[in-house]
């Protein structure tokens, strides 16, 4: 058996070329229906998982999935805004807890998320260095972040500008690192956490800047009794410090700044029920997503893909077996010499069936421990690759 | 000794018709069978080997008829008592040298591969100057070297009897005559019995008995 199995293996080291063809269609056939299986029961956890911990996401009209995905994960795309009067209107509505989310804006790629103290106590979230953002300009990273990018407490993050050409863009704000959160392996992991009037500042909506009182006079364009007109030689400051905090001041109400969307953790069914019901009608704009049912809907889209790549999958596999029959028929032929030489010289009856199933046993073995390999590759980075696929 | 007696064979599709009345090969004696190609030359000697058997007759060794062994009997038979070497050399292209000639020797039920044998076959590639060769492939070795390979292949098992198909018919004169040499030393020195096919008749002196195959021969029309 062991000599056999020798010969076969010298046989399919000789012929690399088609062995390695064989062993990766193998592989492949293995693989894709249980690489695909655990992907996506991995992806429904991953996904399920986050959407039941949260009740009710209130967001602008549109896509109900985006609006869902983005306030989980902060990483799809960002849905259209609302303004922070609708998470205001939620808390004064005594139905809900109303935790207002701005996900617009990044640091080196990762997310940076305006909310409030509201959220971390909602998604039990620890601090495990430094401490809560507490003032304007502070940001605490999600331990991925903070790993990635190599930052500790006292280092400063500065946030991505909008666009590199647009001079009358968002400016980058350089905000002080003051915590870093505990690993949670969640979405959270990968964001950067400020007050939402920082996510303000960043946008624009709020700045300071030098004295207007104390400014050169070749910097001041008019004077109208209090009111200071300068011009662009004025300095505008990017990082808020103990020094200049009291020059950063808001232009207009707090209630028509942006956020994204809100997380409302309704205070009992009654209340989910009844927010629910405030925003059925068709005049208003803004909507209420509930993440489990939204979830649901892509599980059911994902698990319909999944059937028919496995139908597909299972079309290909028995072509590729056919041919991979074919392909071990016709090698016996070419090899009628070979197996006439060993009848000669007194090989055992078996040897030829021996040889053949050794070859293909080999073959399937390789390909199984490489689709096994894969598959355990897969679910180590089955949740990296749903968000670079899904999210 | 090998024995043929009131031989008769044919294939089912026809061709040609073997009949051998008697042929007797005392043990040590090394026979030339001539004749034209295509004739059944190695029919003959796969019918000594019992890769084939006859349609009546028989063959024997040492009195031992082949016909009444088992198909199992019959393949340890060859692989313990018989050396083949053909004129195509018949290696694997897949094996190194080394593993060519230890061949018989993986494939065989009757004969069992140790570190003895490992080191016998070291010791018969070196005796013909093949030592230094036994990582290569059949395809690395040159004509004379091939059939060298068969020639260790063959006598690895040390048989009692060797059965050449036409062993030089593809060699220079050179290694014509070294291929020679070293089969008749074998069977000077071992005692075995050597039956070789070939229309070479340049060699024949070096044997005790030439047979000619025509007579043995008949068309389809005769038989």
């Amino acid at each position: 058996m062991l000599d056999t199995l020798y010969l076969a293996w010298r046989y399919l080291l000789y012929n690399r070329l088609k062995t390695i063809i064989l062993v990766l269609s193998v592989t492949l056939i293995i693989f894709l229906p249980i690489g695909l299986k655990v992907l996506v029961g991995q992806s429904a956890r991953s996904l399920t998982a986050r959407a039941e911990q949260t009740p009710l996401i209130v967001g602008a009209k549109g896509s109900s999935l985006e609006l869902v995905l983005n306030a989980l994960y902060f990483e799809s795309d960002t849905p259209s805004i609302i303004t922070y009067s609708q998470s205001q209107s939620i808390t004064d509505s005594g139905l809900a807890l109303a935790i207002p989310l701005h996900t617009r804006f990044k640091a080196r790629k990762f997310s940076i998320v305006g909310t409030t103290v509201d959220y971390f106590d909602f998604r039990q979230c620890e601090v495990a260095q430094g401490r809560m953002m507490a003032i304007l300009g502070e940001c605490v990273l999600g331990s991925q972040v903070a790993s990635q990018l190599t930052l500790a407490v006292g280092d400063s993050l500065v946030s991505s500008p909008e666009s590199a050409f647009n001079l009358a863009g968002v400016y980058p704000l350089k905000m002080k690192v003051v915590g870093v959160l505990a690993s949670s392996g969640t979405p959270d992991d990968r964001a950067v956490f400020v007050d939402l009037k920082t996510a303000w500042v960043i946008e624009g909506l709020a700045h300071g800047h030098q004295d207007m009182a104390k400014v050169a006079d070749s910097a001041v364009l008019e004077r109208k009794g209090g009111v200071i007109v300068a011009n662009a030689s004025l300095q505008q400051y990017n990082e808020i410090t103990e020094a200049n905090i009291d020059s950063f001041h808001f232009h207009g109400e707090n209630a028509d700044f942006p956020i994204t969307a809100v997380i409302a953790l309704p205070h009992d069914q009654k209340s989910s029920a009844l927010l629910q019901g405030k925003y059925l009608g068709k005049q208003v704009a803004v909507q209420i997503a509930l993440p489990d049912l939204v979830m649901d809907g892509l599980l059911k889209t994902i698990l319909t893909v999944q059937n028919y790549i496995i139908a597909g999958v299972f079309v290909i596999a028995l072509s590729t077996l056919m041919t991979a029959a074919l392909v071990f028929m016709l090698s016996l032929r070419l090899r009628k010499r070979e197996i006439q030489t060993m009848h000669r010289i007194g090989g055992r009856k078996q040897l030829v069936i021996g040889l053949l199933g050794s070859e293909i046993l080999v073959v399937l073995l390789i390909g199984g421990l490489l689709a096994l390999a894969m598959t355990l590759l897969i679910s180590q980075w089955g949740e990296h690759l749903i968000r670079l696929l899904v999210l | 000794m090998i024995k043929i007696e009131k031989l008769q064979f044919s294939y089912p599709e026809g061709g040609f018709c073997l009949d051998i009345e008697e042929l007797i090969v005392e043990r040590g004696r090394r026979v030339a069978v001539i004749g034209s190609s295509g004739t059944g030359k190695t029919t003959l000697l796969n019918l000594i080997s019992g890769v084939e058997i006859p349609n009546a007759g028989t063959v024997s060794h040492d009195g031992v008829v082949i016909s009444n062994l088992s198909d199992k009997q019959r393949r340890d038979f060859r692989s313990q008592h018989i050396g083949f070497v053909f004129q195509e050399f018949e290696l694997l292209e897949y094996l190194n040298v080394l593993d060519n000639i230890l061949l018989p020797y993986r494939i065989s039920t009757a004969l069992k591969l140790n570190g003895t044998v490992r080191q016998r076959a070291e010791q018969l590639a070196d005796s013909l100057g093949m030592a230094d060769k036994l990582r290569r492939y059949a395809n690395q070795l040159s004509q004379g070297e091939r059939q060298r390979v068969a020639i260790c292949r063959a006598l690895l098992t040390e048989p009692s009897v060797i059965l050449a198909d036409e062993p030089t018919g593809n060699l220079d004169p050179e290694n014509t005559k070294r291929v020679l040499d070293i089969i008749f030393d074998y069977v000077s020195e071992s005692g075995a019995t050597l039956v070789s096919v070939t229309h070479e008749l340049e060699h024949v002196d070096r044997f005790d008995e030439v047979v000619d195959f025509a007579k043995f021969r008949k068309g389809v029309a005769d038989a």
